[in-house]
C-alpha cells in the first residue's frame, strides 16, 4: 500500500507550484492514500491532491486558507497508527522531546509533522518521526533556501519502506529507509 | 446421477430439476441428441460402426473403448473424413481431437507424455515469468541513489512500473472475466474467474507485441475451459480410465492445456483481432501505397474505405456469396449492410453467439480439422449468412433496420446440424444434406429461439395453417405431437383449445392420445435445452396446460358416457347394471381428470373388482335396492 507524505507547499503565496519532476513522478492510480501535513494553502491544491487520489487527509498549517481543517489527526493504515500534524503548535518547532510528547499523547506509532520546510526521518523509543519537508522547496522563517522534498511510505504488513524523493540541482533523487514495527 | 466429490475442479451446485448445463449433462445431451441427428439424416450406407458406437454410449458408457479405438493408432486422415463426412458428430475427447488438429499434441499417441510434460512445464515457466513481485527487488537492491527502484517511477525497466500495468491489465480482463456466460454457474465460481483470468493475463503478456488482449478473447476461452473441465470431470470419474486418460485430463493441469489450446487458436484468430486502421486518412486521398491493398472492384462505402485484414476477409467472403445465393447478397447490398457489422462478431467468437452453446465445440472440431488455415470458417459463414437470409425471408417486414436486427440477433440458430452439411457442400464434399422441414420446425419448436417470440406476434390463424402444413404421414409420431404441444403451451384462451382439437383428432387415437401426450410432453421437457433462461416459466405454463388439457379430455370423456349411458338405456339389455357400473367408474375417472374429484383408487378398485363376481355384485345391487 502506497501512502504519500508532502506538505508545506505555499502555493501560490511563496512559490507557483510543484517542481516539473514532481509532478511527472505523481501519477494517479498508484497511491493509495495521500497525508499532508498542511499549508498547501489552496483550494487548487487540495483539488490536485484529489486527482491522485480519492483518500486525502490534511491537517491545518498556519497559512491555510481553509480553516476547518483540523489541528491533529490519527490515521490508522495496516497495522500503524500514523499521527499527522502540522508542527507550528510545537515549541520549538522541530525539538526531538517535544515530538516524542505529541506522539506519546497522540499514541501513534508513526508522527509526521512538517513546518521545517526539512525533511526528516528518524527513529526513536521504537516510533518513527518524519517531517516530508517542504515538496516545493519553499522558504521557511528561519532557512530561505530548501530543498524540495517528500515521501512515499510503502506499508506493508508490519514493515514500512520510505521513499525519499528529493530534488537536487533539477534531478530528483530517491533513497530508500526501513522500519520494522517492533 | 452424479456424486459430488471435493476436487480441485469446481462442480456447479445444482438443484436437480431443471438443471442449468452441469459438466457432465454437456456430454448426455449430446449423445442423446445425436441419434435424433442419424435417425433423421438418410442413411449412409457403410460407416455404422461409430455410429452404433456412440448409440451404446447412451447406454453403456465405454469411453475406454472409444479411446482405444480413436487414439491407438490415430489414423488422421480417417478420422478427419469421418467428421467432414459427418459420420463422427459427438466425441468425448473433443478437447484431444482439437489439441491434435491444432498440433498441440502430435498424432502419435506414444509421443504424448512427453509433450504434454514440455508443455506443462513451459506453462509454469511463462507464469512465474510474468510474476512480479517488487519487493522482491528490494532485498537485491544495494544503497545506490540512481538505481533504486522506486514505486512512482515510469521508468520503462522499473519492476513497479510494470507491476501497475499489469495491475490495469488485470483489471481489464477480469471485467470480461466476469461477464462471459453469465447465464451458466460454472463460469461464476472464482476459481474458474481466477483460472481464465491467469491464461487469458499471461497470454496476453507473453504476446503483448503481436496480440494484446481484445474484448471478446474471454468468451473463446470461456468454451475452451468449459470443454476440458467437462470432458476432465466425466473421465476422472469413469473407472476404467488408463493412464493415458488421466494424464491428458489431469486436473492439476487443466490451465496449462486450456492455455496451449487457446494459444494456437489465437494465432488463427490474430487477424480478427488486429485493431483497425486509422481510416480518416483515407478519405482525403489515395496514395499510391494504398492502392495496392485495395480489391478491384471492391464495394466502396462512400463513408469509409477499411483495409485491415478482417474486413477485407469478410468482404471477400460477402463476394462469394453472390455466387451462392445471389438474391440475398444483392438484398444486403441493397440496404448497404456491410458484412463487418455482423461479421466481425461471428469470426472474431468463432460463432460462439450465433449457435447454440452445446453445439459450439462440435462447430469448432469441423474447423479445426478441415485445415490449417480456419478456411471452413468461410464456407460456414456464408452457410450461415445463406440460413438466416432464408429465416429472415420468411418474415413479413423487411426495412433495413429490422434486417439488421435479425441479422444482428444472437442464437437464431438451434441446430446447426444442417448448416454444417450445408458448408461442407460449399466446399465441394457431397454430404448428405437434411432435408429443409425439419431446420424451419425445429426453429419453430424450441422455446428460447427468438425467432420464436417473433411468431407469436402473428396471427394465430396462420399458426393453425402452418400446423396442417406438416406432413403427417412421413414424420415419427413423436414428431408430429411435439409441434401440437408447443402450441398447447403457448395457447391462453380457451377458443384456441378448439382449434387444437381438430389437428389432435386428426392423429390416430383419442382418449389414448391424451395420456401419450401427456408422456411425450414430459420427454419433451427432458429434451429440451437447458440453456432456456425462462425454464421455470415454461415448467409453469406447462403445468398449466397439462391441467387445461386433463380439464378437455374430462369434458369429453362426460359427453361420450353420457351417449353411452343415454345408448345402453335405450338398448334395454339384460346386464345393463354392470354396464351402468363400469360407466359410473368412467365417469368418476373424468371427475379426477377434471380436478372436481380427488383421486380415490380404493373406490375405483372396489369397482373394478365387481366386474369379475358379476352375479354376486347383481344380488347385492337386488339386496340394496331391495
Amino acid at each position: 500500500m502506497l501512502v504519500l507524505v508532502l506538505g508545506d507547499l505555499h502555493i501560490p503565496y511563496r512559490v507557483s507550484g510543484l517542481p516539473q519532476e514532481f509532478r511527472k513522478l505523481l501519477t494517479p492510480g498508484r497511491i493509495q492514500h495521500i497525508l499532508c501535513t498542511g499549508n498547501l494553502c489552496t483550494k487548487e491544491t487540495v483539488d490536485y491532491l484529489k486527482t491522485l487520489t480519492a483518500d486525502v487527509h490534511i491537517v491545518r498549517g498556519d497559512f491555510d486558507d481553509n480553516p476547518n481543517f483540523v489541528d491533529q489527526k490519527v490515521v490508522t493504515v495496516g497495522q500503524f497508527r500514523i499521527g499527522l500534524c502540522h508542527g507550528h503548535q510545537i515549541v520549538p518547532w522541530g525539538d526531538i522531546e517535544s515530538l516524542s510528547m505529541l506522539q506519546r499523547q497522540m499514541d501513534v506509532d508513526i508522527l509526521i509533522t512538517g513546518h521545517t520546510h526539512k525533511f526528516e526521518a528518524f527513529e526513536r523509543d521504537n516510533k518513527f518521526f518524519i517531517n516530508p519537508g517542504s515538496a516545493t522547496g519553499a522558504f521557511n522563517a528561519l532557512n530561505s533556501s530548501t530543498i524540495p522534498s517528500f515521501v512515499l511510505m510503502d506499508i506493508q504488513q508490519g514493515s514500512l519502506t520510505l521513499y525519499v524523493y528529493q530534488l537536487v540541482n533539477e534531478k530528483f533523487t530517491v533513497e530508500r529507509l526501513e522500519y520494522r514495527k517492533a | 446421477m452424479q456424486s459430488y466429490t471435493e476436487r480441485a475442479i469446481p462442480k456447479p451446485q445444482r438443484p436437480p430439476p431443471p438443471p442449468p448445463p452441469s459438466q457432465s449433462q454437456l456430454l448426455t445431451e449430446q449423445t442423446i441428441l445425436s441419434p435424433q441427428f442419424e435417425a433423421s439424416s438418410s442413411s449412409s450406407p457403410a460407416e455404422t460402426s461409430i455410429e452404433s458406437i456412440n448409440d451404446k454410449e447412451k447406454h453403456h458408457p465405454s469411453l475406454l473403448s472409444e479411446f482405444k479405438r480413436l487414439f491407438d493408432t490415430f489414423n488422421y486422415e480417417s478420422i478427419r473424413e469421418a467428421i467432414l463426412d459427418r459420420h463422427m458428430i459427438e466425441c468425448s475427447f473433443t478437447t484431444v481431437l482439437w489439441r491434435i488438429f491444432l498440433h498441440c499434441l502430435p498424432r502419435d499417441s506414444n509421443e504424448w507424455n512427453e509433450m504434454l510434460n514440455t508443455s506443462r512445464i513451459n506453462y509454469e515457466k511463462l507464469v512465474n515469468q510474468y510474476k512480479i513481485d517488487p519487493y522482491k527487488m528490494n532485498d537485491d537492491n544495494n544503497d545506490d541513489t540512481k538505481n533504486v527502484n522506486h514505486p512512482l517511477s515510469h521508468d520503462e525497466n522499473s519492476l513497479w512500473a510494470q507491476y501497475f500495468a499489469d495491475e490495469e491489465l488485470k483489471g481489464i480482463i477480469i471485467i470480461d472475466v466476469r461477464r462471459t456466460y453469465p447465464d451458466i454457474t460454472f463460469f461464476r465460481d472464482p476459481r474458474m474467474i481466477d483460472l481464465q483470468l491467469r491464461i487469458l493475463f499471461n497470454h496476453s503478456r507473453h504476446h503483448h507485441k503481436t496480440i494484446p488482449y481484445r474484448q471478446g478473447m474471454h468468451e473463446i476461452l470461456g468454451i475452451i475451459v468449459y470443454a476440458i473441465c467437462s470432458e476432465s470431470l466425466k473421465i476422472n470419474e469413469y473407472q476404467e480410465s488408463n493412464e493415458l486418460m488421466k494424464k491428458l485430463y489431469d486436473s492439476q493441469y487443466l490451465e496449462h492445456d486450456a492455455y496451449g489450446i487457446f494459444e494456437k487458436i489465437m494465432e488463427h484468430l490474430r487477424q480478427f483481432y488486429a485493431l483497425t486502421k486509422n481510416n480518416s486518412n483515407m478519405r482525403k486521398s489515395k496514395s499510391v501505397n494504398d492502392t495496392k491493398k485495395l480489391i478491384p472492384f471492391q464495394r466502396l462505402n462512400h463513408m469509409e474505405i477499411s483495409i485491415n485484414d478482417s474486413a477485407t476477409r469478410m468482404n471477400s467472403i460477402f463476394e462469394r456469396l453472390r455466387t451462392y445465393d445471389r438474391l440475398l447478397h444483392d438484398k444486403l447490398q441493397e440496404f448497404n449492410i456491410e458484412p463487418t457489422v455482423y461479421g466481425i462478431r461471428w469470426l472474431r467468437l468463432l460463432f460462439g453467439r450465433e449457435i447454440p452453446f452445446e453445439s459450439i465445440p462440435n462447430l469448432w472440431t469441423v474447423i479445426f480439422c478441415f485445415d490449417e488455415h480456419f478456411g471452413f470458417v468461410d464456407y460456414f459463414f456464408i452457410a450461415l449468412l445463406i440460413q438466416l437470409g432464408q429465416i429472415i425471408g420468411k418474415q413479413e417486414e423487411l426495412e433495413h433496420t429490422s434486417y439488421l436486427q435479425s441479422l444482428m440477433k444472437q442464437n437464431v440458430i438451434t441446430n446447426i446440424e444442417p448448416v454444417i452439411r450445408k458448408a461442407l457442400n460449399l466446399t465441394g464434399r457431397q454430404i448428405q444434406l437434411l432435408p429443409d422441414e425439419p431446420i424451419i420446425s425445429s426453429i419453430r419448436k424450441t422455446e428460447g429461439s427468438e425467432l420464436y417470440s417473433i411468431e407469436n406476434d402473428r396471427e394465430d390463424s396462420t399458426r393453425a395453417k402452418e400446423l396442417q402444413r406438416i406432413p403427417i404421414a412421413s414424420t415419427p409420431k413423436r414428431k408430429l405431437i411435439r409441434p401440437h404441444i408447443a402450441d398447447a403451451r403457448k395457447s391462453v384462451s380457451p377458443p384456441q383449445m378448439n382449434n387444437q382439437m381438430e389437428p389432435i383428432k386428426h392423429s390416430s387415437s383419442n382418449n389414448t392420445s391424451s395420456s401419450e401426450m401427456i408422456k411425450s410432453s414430459e420427454s419433451y421437457n427432458f429434451l429440451d435445452s437447458e440453456m432456456n433462461p425462462r425454464v421455470e416459466k415454461t415448467v409453469r405454463e406447462r403445468f398449466e396446460d397439462n391441467i387445461r388439457l386433463q380439464k378437455c379430455c374430462a369434458q369429453y370423456m362426460n359427453k361420450f358416457i353420457e351417449r353411452l349411458q343415454k345408448q345402453v338405456c335405450d338398448l334395454g339389455i339384460p346386464n345393463e347394471d354392470e354396464l351402468h357400473i363400469q360407466l359410473s367408474g368412467l365417469k368418476q375417472i373424468a371427475t379426477v381428470l377434471d380436478g372436481t374429484l380427488t383421486f380415490d383408487g380404493a373406490s375405483l378398485q372396489t369397482l373394478v373388482d365387481y366386474k369379475h363376481k358379476p352375479e354376486s355384485s347383481i344380488e347385492e345391487n337386488n339386496n340394496d335396492t331391495g
